[in-house]
């Protein structure tokens, strides 16, 4: 693409003004992350109009802010913050509805593997087949019954009152993901979970951050088979106004990748 | 509890992620002045610019998942918020665009002193640059960014292909620009 034509067309303008069409500005968008020379020539506009509107900056009356404030307030409130995680149906204090629901279809489908087993005919290749079965149902066993005790083990955690819980929430809308950071009262030591989130690709992984006076500091890093619901011991700490969760490469980054975090919470 | 100190746009972003009240003041302390300036540009009763700000300010409080860096700076999302919640205030009220627009108009609503408020003391360097602005690159600037047309919809109005309204529009901006990124490209 011959970049400097791109640039005097004043696609670039009519992109950072957001006059542009959807599909065109969308289009655009990505045209900017792969050119730099195109992504400085937007920074320049953004600038440019920036220091416009700054120009002509008008204060507002000072008892503007606090209306504002309660405005937002207001709008915050509305918002749900409860876990949207199975509610516990504490009966014997384990089961919940979903959990029963797990196991009855995974009942159901050994029960009719096992049932397909024994009709088999006699020929190697057909028994082949099915042993290759099995051993599949076994393994979905093993992976449904080890999430199936990491999530009665976060039950209880929940119900705990020596624990502090930090729900760590979507920051990609397009997924339903998010981490629970499990607290102890007094010491410190956390255990940490995830749910939904995308496995990490060759040399990523994924970081945990708390946020301590308005600064993001360093939680370690997550290993690779943390993408599944089970619990793991973390480095401890206290305080901290929020966690979050970033996508970093391997080895980990000093600083987080702002738009390769994953899931925040509020402490 | 000592200042916040931000050293970034992405801090503020990670901030306001957080939704907190220390978050909402460096918001408000750096960025409502630029917001209201623009919203008054657009809106001249200033009851109604004042509740634009504040429609403004819940919209991006709310909305703030939906901005990614991908997107561009912070500012100009917040920006083109502001802009976008004054024009719809305008339309509701069935403000209708004039006909022809006059180039001393043009002047008055880049520099926003439709309602006869005092000039900002930059304003003067400011007003020159833009008389010398072309009425034809200036007009563009006006009905985009004051008055929320699209590309399409200001080609419609003007009777120009596209592809002339994208090269006046950059020429108007790169106006600004060399006015205020002076020593800069």
């Amino acid at each position: 693409m011959n970049t400097q034509e791109y640039i005097e067309s004043g696609i670039l303008e009519a992109y950072v003004l957001d006059t542009l069409p959807t599909a065109e500005r969308l289009q655009v968008a990505q045209d900017i992350a792969k050119y730099p020379e195109l992504a400085a020539e937007v920074a320049a506009i953004e600038e440019t109009m920036f220091r416009f509107a700054t120009s002509q900056a008008r204060t507002p009356k000072p008892d503007l802010k606090e209306k504002v404030w309660n405005a937002l307030q207001h709008e915050s409130g509305r918002k749900s913050r409860v876990v949207d995680f199975t509610s516990p149906q504490v009966s014997n204090g384990r089961s919940s509805i979903r959990l029963a629901a797990s196991w009855i279809l995974l009942a159901g489908s050994v029960a009719a593997n096992i049932w397909m087993f024994t009709r088999v005919s006699s020929t190697n290749k057909e028994a082949e087949l099915l042993k290759e079965r099995l051993n599949l149902v076994q393994n979905r066993q093993d992976s449904l019954s080890n999430g199936l005790s990491a999530y009665s083990e976060q039950m209880n955690l929940l119900a705990d009152t020596t624990m502090n819980t930090v729900v760590m929430r979507s920051m990609k809308p397009e997924a339903a993901m998010f981490g629970i950071l499990f607290i102890k009262k007094g010491t410190g030591d956390m255990y940490l979970s995830l749910h939904g989130m995308p496995t990490p690709p060759p040399g990523k992984q994924y970081q945990l951050w708390v946020i301590k006076d308005g600064k993001p500091v360093d939680m370690g890093i997550l290993p690779k088979d943390m993408t599944t619901a089970k619990l793991r011991k973390m480095q401890g700490t206290t305080g901290g106004q929020a966690f979050a969760i970033s996508l970093e490469k391997e080895g980990g980054s000093p600083v987080p990748t702002m738009d390769q975090i994953f899931v925040l919470g509020k402490v | 509890m000592p200042p916040l100190t931000i050293n970034s746009e992405e801090e503020l972003v990670l901030l306001l992620k957080q939704q907190s009240r220390e978050a909402f003041d460096y918001l408000y302390a750096n960025y409502s002045a630029a917001l209201f300036g623009v919203i008054s540009r657009i809106i001249t009763d200033e009851q109604t610019a004042e509740d634009v700000l504040q429609e403004s300010f819940v919209k991006i409080w709310k909305h703030i998942d939906q901005y990614s860096e991908a997107k561009g700076r912070i500012f100009t999302w917040m920006i083109n918020v502001a802009r976008n919640t004054a024009i719809d205030k305008t339309r509701s009220r069935g403000e209708v665009m004039k006909g022809k627009i006059s180039k001393d108009e043009n002047i008055v609503n880049i520099l926003g002193d439709r309602s006869g408020r005092e000039m900002n003391t930059d304003g003067i360097g400011l007003k020159n640059m833009i008389a010398g602005m072309k009425e034809e690159h200036g007009v563009i600037l006006n009905l985009t960014y004051f008055n929320g047309y699209t590309i399409e919809e200001t080609a419609n109005k003007l009777d120009l292909p596209v592809g002339t309204v994208k090269t006046r529009m950059r020429s108007a901006i790169k106006i600004l620009r060399a006015y205020f990124l002076a020593d800069k490209n």
